[in-house]
């Protein structure tokens, strides 16, 4: 019995469903349209780029941080909601999809389903981390050819962080439909909605609702250490900002946690 | 934190509610034998009474105990001990079956020879070598459920959950499958069924419970519960040619018992067929012979089948 239970490695659910997930989503049709999706904002700056050159400005090491880099790539809003697509695509059935090929009564009968749960979050986030860094590369390589320079570190960490943390609040969100209404449609199309509704919360004076407020906010803030070197104003719209921005993300994946514990998983 | 050895299960006024409608209403019951069947017709609660069983499902009321531990509090544990094969079983489409049970090995054990386990386990349960390593979506409805018994015993389990495992087999199948679930309990894994399929049921367990509307309305051994209906008439069948001993050996064998036989027993050339009040002292002499089966006489337990369930029916008519 002890024997059997050393041989039994702690960690063996997780390693084995992160493999069986990588093995089955990355070599997929998903793939491919999330590495073109992830590659739309240098390819939308990079025809538009004369809108970014000032005629009488010098491309220089400024002028790739601020202009093209922090203003087009992280802070533009034409081509985002076909960038925020990304977490959405990857993680609309990761649940569901186990309730609609009724997979899941086998899988919940031998797995632990926090477990199951949390290593298809910790999966998906490495998953989506592959995207924004592809993202990132794809844009520093064209740059580099086209500029010969390559973003500041600084500007990167933060615009990585920026994408990052916004890309894990979307798929949080997704993950919470497709865990709890275990309908990949429903899954799909409310965090699709809610990225294309989030502007018009704004015009709507309803900015609380917009996940999109709250990152603009912290976006500006951080436009101010970068480029003018001072420290961030302080006040009550700030901290609401950082702690929505930084927290929502948890908070979703603990409800969707909590949820998915109390559901009856039954197929038919 | 209490201990019911004497058991293999112990269910205690196991009670689910869905939108104020109890489809599981306050179950008792105590299983102990090594294959067990839960009879009932579709709707009666057999699956939700599963799923609570495997911490699938939530109870609304009470709990139950599996080899001795709490499932409320010891699912983990639990879990490690138990294979289960749901209903219209379905896999990952785009897996191949290889594919599928080699997950379910690794899943359950972590040892490194999953392929050669995988493909013991393929081989047993009868799929088609040219299929193993197809995807699952090109499967007939057999051989998912072949699959999915195969899965079902992959990670050696004390005890095997077999919902509805004959329902949408054809009959040379389901013969099929019958003895390869009959071979698993003679490996020592306590099984249980639930069924709706009556007739192929009384060659396999040795206790049931049947269902009606949630609530367990009879339960026991087959033969006694035949005996309680007044059924005297019994069929031992040669299931297997794993020895020599042929049906003439064994009906001389019981006739040098005392008393077992009311009248003359007919010997066919597979079956021996005669009427008798002492069943389970039967029972007990040819579980000896490995490859006979002894059972009321083919039909018998769904005559009382159906008369319970006529009668539950009526009960709430009334």
């Amino acid at each position: 019995m002890k024997k059997e239970h050393n041989i039994r490695s702690k960690l063996n659910y997780e390693k084995v469903l992160f493999s069986f997930h990588f093995k089955k989503r990355f070599i997929s049709i998903r793939t491919l349209v999330c590495m073109i999706l992830s590659i739309t904002p240098t390819f939308y700056i990079l025809i538009n780029i004369q809108a970014f050159i000032d005629p009488n400005t010098a491309i220089d090491q400024n002028f790739l941080d601020g202009a093209i880099f922090w203003s087009g790539f992280i802070g533009q809003k034409t081509m985002v909601s076909f960038f925020r697509m990304i977490p959405v695509i990857i993680a609309v059935d990761i649940i569901s999809g186990e309730f609609s090929n009724k997979t899941a009564m086998i899988l919940y009968s031998t797995v632990p389903r926090n477990r199951v749960l949390l290593t298809k979050i910790i999966f998906l986030i490495s998953y989506m981390l592959f995207f924004v860094l592809f993202s990132f590369i794809s844009f520093g390589i064209v740059f580099l050819f086209k500029f010969n320079l390559i973003v500041s570190i600084n500007f990167l960490i933060t615009g990585f962080s920026l994408i990052f943390i916004d890309f894990t609040f979307i798929l949080s969100l997704t993950v919470i439909f497709s865990a709890l209404n275990r309908n990949t449609i429903i899954s799909f199309l409310i965090p699709l909605l809610y990225i294309n509704v989030e502007p018009i919360f704004v015009s709507l004076e309803m900015e609380l609702l917009s996940y999109s407020y709250y990152k603009e906010n912290i976006y500006y803030s951080l436009e101010r250490i970068l480029f003018i070197g001072k420290s961030i104003i302080i006040d009550g719209n700030i901290i609401l900002s950082l702690i929505v921005f930084f927290s929502a993300p948890i908070i979703i994946f603990l409800i969707t946690f909590y949820g998915f514990k109390q559901l009856d998983i039954r197929t038919n | 934190m209490p201990q019911i050895l004497s058991s293999v299960i112990k269910i205690q006024g196991l009670t689910k509610e869905y939108n104020n409608k109890i489809v599981v209403d306050n179950i008792d019951l105590e299983i102990s034998e090594s294959c067990f069947a839960l009879l009932g017709p579709n709707g009666a609660g057999k699956t939700t009474t599963f799923l609570m069983l495997l911490g699938l499902v939530k109870p609304s009321k009470g709990t139950a105990f599996i080899l001795g531990k709490e499932i409320s509090k010891n699912l983990g544990e639990i879990r490690n001990k138990i294979g289960f094969l749901p209903e219209n079983v379905e896999f990952y489409p785009n897996l191949t079956g290889r594919g599928f049970l080699e997950l379910i090995i690794g899943l359950r054990n972590s040892r490194e020879e999953k392929k050669e386990i995988a493909e013991s386990f393929l081989n047993w349960s009868g799929l088609e070598k040219d299929y193993w390593n197809k995807k699952i979506i090109t499967y007939s409805r057999g051989m998912r459920q072949r699959l999915g018994l195969a899965q079902a015993f992959a990670g050696n389990p004390k005890i095997a959950f077999l919902d509805e495992p004959l329902s949408n087999i054809d009959p040379l199948g389901r013969e099929e499958l019958i003895n390869k679930i009959r071979e698993k309990r003679k490996e020592g894994i306590i099984i249980i069924i639930s069924s709706h399929i009556v007739l192929e049921i009384e060659q396999l367990a040795d206790s049931i419970a049947i269902i009606n509307k949630g609530k367990i309305r009879a339960s026991n051994t087959i033969f006694t519960l035949a005996q309680s209906f007044g059924f005297k008439e019994y069929e031992i069948n040669r299931v297997n040619y794993k020895t020599e001993i042929s049906i003439n050996d064994l009906y001389e064998s019981l006739s040098s018992e005392k008393d077992l036989f009311l009248d003359k027993p007919k010997v066919l050339s597979e079956k021996l067929i005669f009427r008798t009040e002492v069943s389970e002292e039967i029972n007990k002499i040819v579980m000896k012979y490995e490859d006979f089966n002894f059972t009321p006489i083919s039909g018998t337990l769904s005559k009382i089948y159906k008369k319970i369930i006529k009668e539950s029916n009526y009960e709430k008519r009334a």
